[in-house]
């Protein structure tokens, strides 16, 4: 197997330095390797974002101060780097797109400003050609204009395509996509992943794509890591965990996902609501919502491999086809 | 743009003559002009006198036209307290005093104000920020007369190193214009405060920051930019503010300007005077606000865009 890109190990993030601190992500680890794109999938305030803005150590002071584990981004871990050095990462090895266009851009600079600014820093000669270039590149009609008109001016789609001008503007190796289609309305959702796919071929860069969506996941990604309560629950192959999901979690996600390509931006709910960060269940979190769930459920269950690259965190994996 | 300019000029001309309208009945309702301008022994035959020479016995709106005319070439009639002097030029003399002072004050205002706000949100949670907070809560808790009063005391009685009061180089502006900007110093800094934790904790300072660019360039550059646009939609009430302090702070201070003059002629009734003083510092405020939209839409795009 390939050296990873990125590997996270025991990552837990509390809020806060003490260790009774309520955790946002308990003892998460995963891998991407190059060129790979890992699905992240569950639902809302499970840890998505908060995994992913870890990785760029830009979690707010409290978080950060309260992130233990390793994020090893290839061969250093980002925990113990000096801020500069975490500085020049930034942007241009690990680089990150947002769900909300509207806000994700500089409302009072012009959109050329606020690209020129990445490419200066990928250190490109021409900086207005290379600014061209980029919108160019992710499709933007009358490039040149654009360059000196303000977000506002621009619909959400066209916004969200900026945005991942300004993310590849330095050539990163990895590009964090925090639900970048969950604004947009379906169709153009389905433009913007195509142009994703495009972008991630021409770059070669490998892709950690935060979803609600296994919609989308089926799209887009290679393989997919399942997070509730701020833990990954299950992880394989895209095929593998559509064929043979082992998890009760996972199945119930997938069992809601409706049959047509008209995917809800959101995951239907699930009975029950999910525990919120301070009042997490101890054992499997999951179990006060679980069909199978039986006493043992109340201490932690450990990962167990159930198939080729197939990883599930349960007591009692299902066997039966969904 | 030019549409947003062409109403604001409409609006302002609207704004003086309602304000004409004001002060016109005004005078006529809360005094009686003729019986100040009397001296005390005259006779009746006085009274009907001045009153055809006023004009005072003409219709209300025939009056209105003839102070209208008169107005509009700076004829406001004359001061009844101060010798007889043109009630106009006596108000103008006094405008690049009060001027000096506000646009020292706002200036003090804006520039610390804005520094403390921005050092405040970055050290957020700091004994620094606390200390911040603090001092602007007390200083928009202060009244100005006593702020001023104890400044004078400390400055220039206790260390002797400022002038107590009066009109002349930068250290006579020093205290009154502390005095005058303290308050609005406060708001600012709150405001700036407040603005940039918002504007740091916004998605675009996160992207700025994903670029991997440098604090303060995410700090002054994106950040910054942004929280100003609440200061300048405060700027026509920091002016306002620092107008009515004006009153009290130049008699504090015995500073030449408008404040000092309306103090003045309220005390001895000067009505011909009291309106000039109105209608010029109506005048600023128009002015005023017509600056904060020149600002809005230099720093404001979406502004730009509008009609
Ligand atoms: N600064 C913070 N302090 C305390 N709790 C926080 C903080 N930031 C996030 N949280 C909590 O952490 C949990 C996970 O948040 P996160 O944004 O990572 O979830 P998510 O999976 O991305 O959800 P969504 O799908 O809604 O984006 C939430 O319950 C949230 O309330
Ligand atoms: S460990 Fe138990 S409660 Fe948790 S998912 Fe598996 S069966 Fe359900
Ligand atoms: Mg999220």
């Amino acid at each position: 197997m390939t050296e990873p890109l990125l590997s996270i190990r025991d990552l837990t993030v509390r809020v806060g330095r003490a260790d009774t601190a309520p955790a946002i992500l308990d003892g998460v680890s995963l891998d991407v390797a190059p060129g790979e794109t890992l699905g992240l999938v569950g639902e809302s305030g499970s840890g998505k974002s908060t995994l992913g803005t870890a990785v760029l150590r830009l979690l707010p002071p409290l978080l950060d101060a309260g992130t233990t584990g390793r994020i090893v981004w290839r061969g250093r871990d980002l925990l113990g780097l000096p801020r500069r050095a975490m500085r020049r990462i930034r942007g241009g090895e690990v680089s990150m797109i947002l769900q909300d266009p509207m806000s994700s851009l500089n409302p009072v600079q012009t959109i050329g400003a606020q690209l020129r600014e990445a490419l200066r820093r990928g250190g490109r000669g021409d900086l207005h050609a290379a600014a061209v270039a980029a919108l160019v590149e992710v499709n933007i009609p009358s490039p040149a204009e654009r360059l000196r008109g303000y977000p506002h001016q621009m619909s959400g789609g066209m916004r969200q395509r900026v945005v991942s001008a300004i993310g590849l503007a330095q050539d990163p190796h990895l590009l964090i996509c925090d639900e970048p289609t969950t604004a947009l309305d379906a169709t153009i959702q389905y433009q913007f992943l195509e142009l994703l796919k495009t972008l991630r071929a021409s770059h070669g860069m490998a892709m950690l794509f935060i979803t609600h969506d296994f919609g989308v996941v089926s799209r887009i990604c290679d393989r997919v890591a399942v997070m509730y309560a701020g833990r990954i629950v299950e992880t394989g192959p895209v095929r593998e965990i559509f064929a043979r999901p082992r998890h009760p979690y996972t199945r119930a996600l997938l069992a809601s996902v409706p049959s047509t390509d008209h995917a809800p931006d959101r995951l239907p709910v699930i009975e029950g609501q999910p525990p919120t960060v301070g009042n997490r269940p101890a054992g499997c979190p999951f179990h006060p919502r679980c069909a199978h769930a039986t006493d043992r459920c109340r201490t932690v269950p450990p990962e167990t491999v159930v198939g080729p690259s197939h990883l599930v965190r349960c007591w009692h994996p299902q066997e039966t086809p969904l | 743009m030019a549409r947003l300019l062409a109403s604001r000029l409409i609006e302002a001309v609207a704004a003086l003559l309602l304000m004409s309208v004001l002060i016109f009945f005004l005078s006529r309702i809360i005094g009686d002009p003729v019986a100040l301008l009397l001296a005390d022994g005259a006779t009746e035959g006085d009274r009907q006198r001045l009153i055809a020479e006023l004009g005072l016995d003409r219709p209300l709106l025939q009056q209105y036209l003839t102070f209208i005319g008169n107005a509009l070439q700076g004829d406001f009639g004359r001061s009844v307290a101060a010798g007889n002097r043109d009630a106009f030029e006596m108000v103008m003399s006094r405008v690049p005093a009060s001027l000096g002072l506000a646009g020292v004050a706002l200036a003090f205002t804006l520039a610390v104000g804005i520094v403390l706000g921005v050092i405040a949100a970055v050290t957020r949670g700091t004994p620094f920020d606390v200390l911040m907070r603090l001092i602007a809560l007390l200083g928009q808790s202060i009244p100005s007369f006593w702020l001023g009063i104890i400044l004078i005391y400390l400055f220039s009685v206790h260390l002797g190193w400022l002038p107590t009061s009066g009109f002349g180089g930068w250290q006579y502006y020093v205290l009154p214009a502390l005095t005058l900007g303290l308050f609005t110093l406060a708001a600012v800094t709150r405001l700036v405060r407040a603005s940039m934790l918002d504007a740091l904790a916004s998605d675009y300072v996160k992207l700025a920051r994903i670029k991997g660019l440098a604090e303060a360039t995410v700090v002054l550059r994106h950040a910054l930019s942004n929280s100003l646009i609440p200061v300048v939609t405060f700027m026509g009430t920091f002016f306002a503010t620092m107008i009515t302090s004006a009153v009290v702070v130049e008699t504090v201070f015995a500073w030449p300007g408008i404040g000092r003059l309306a103090y003045e002629s309220i005390l001895s009734r000067d009505f011909p005077v009291i309106q000039v003083v109105v209608l010029v510092i109506t005048a600023f405020f128009i002015l005023a606000n017509l600056v904060v939209d020149l600002l809005y839409l230099a720093i404001d795009p979406r502004m730009r865009s509008r009609g």
